[in-house]
């Protein structure tokens, strides 16, 4: 029994709000982003890595790996790839800005973020060009 | 604060970890060499999507290629440790399975630059 009232008095503590409470705002989301791009290019290094690996092992191993590489979810892995690695460089870099102490003001922060969005658009849009002439 | 440290200690600078802002200052230094290490990836990926095997293994064995390609490797797939590292440590809170996350990973890391490190090397030299 007192377990369950020391249990009881525990639980009504007032507690912090937790994070899905909060509106989501273009900080929050980025900060985020830049966190969920980073895990998942890991993924792209390692296709970068096969892709070298093929090269070395041989033609019939490069054969494999283009037939994976130029299929319909190879292709879009590349794109979002391509897409995650433009996001997580333009906003990497309003990171190393904020490292040397600029940009601070929440108005320049939301400037600079969607400056980032634009430049990951821009820079994404650009390189699949260059592949597709 | 600084008062409070030993002269010796501020020459150190390691703070109470004893590793000190490494982690921090590695994370920086190699985002930056990753900004131009990409740009050189953005370049060959326009190039090299329109090879066949032999040209693609000739492109990527000239010299510039493959330095940039070791360097590439080297710079951000420790830049991932250090992120990928940092990620583990602030959501898995079961010690072991920390533990168990921290050293699968560093073993696929540099698992991963010394491959890339020998295929590089293979296709070069």
């Amino acid at each position: 029994m007192s377990d369950n009232k020391s249990q009881s008095a525990a639980s009504k503590r007032p507690m912090s709000p937790h994070l899905q409470i909060y509106k989501p705002q273009i900080t929050s989301i980025m900060s985020i982003l830049h966190r969920i791009t980073g895990v998942s290019l890991t993924f792209g290094l390692l296709m970068f890595l096969w892709f070298v690996g093929a090269l070395a092992t041989g033609p019939e191993a490069f054969d494999t790996f283009t037939s994976v590489s130029g299929s319909f979810l190879g292709i879009i892995a590349i794109f979002g790839f391509i897409v995650a690695l433009s996001y997580h460089l333009c906003n990497g870099i309003r990171h190393l800005f904020w490292d040397l102490g600029f940009g601070y003001d929440i108005e320049i922060v939301t400037k600079s973020g969607y400056g980032v969005l634009i430049a990951t658009g821009i820079l994404s849009l650009f390189v699949v060009i260059t592949i597709l002439i | 604060m600084s008062e409070y440290v030993t002269a010796l200690k501020k020459v150190r600078g390691l703070g109470s970890a004893k590793t000190g802002v490494h982690h921090w200052v590695a994370q920086r230094f190699t985002a930056i060499t990753n900004i131009i290490l990409t740009l050189w990836l953005f370049c060959i990926l326009g190039h090299i999507t329109d090879m066949d095997y032999n040209q693609a293994y000739a492109y990527m064995g000239r010299p510039f290629n493959a330095i940039c390609g070791l360097l590439f490797i080297v710079s951000t797939f420790y830049h991932a440790k250090l992120g990928l590292q940092t990620v583990i440590e602030d959501y898995i809170h079961c010690k072991y399975i920390k533990m168990a996350s921290l050293i699968v990973m560093n073993a696929i890391v540099y698992g991963a630059i010394i491959a890339g490190f020998f295929w590089i090397l293979k296709i070069s030299l």
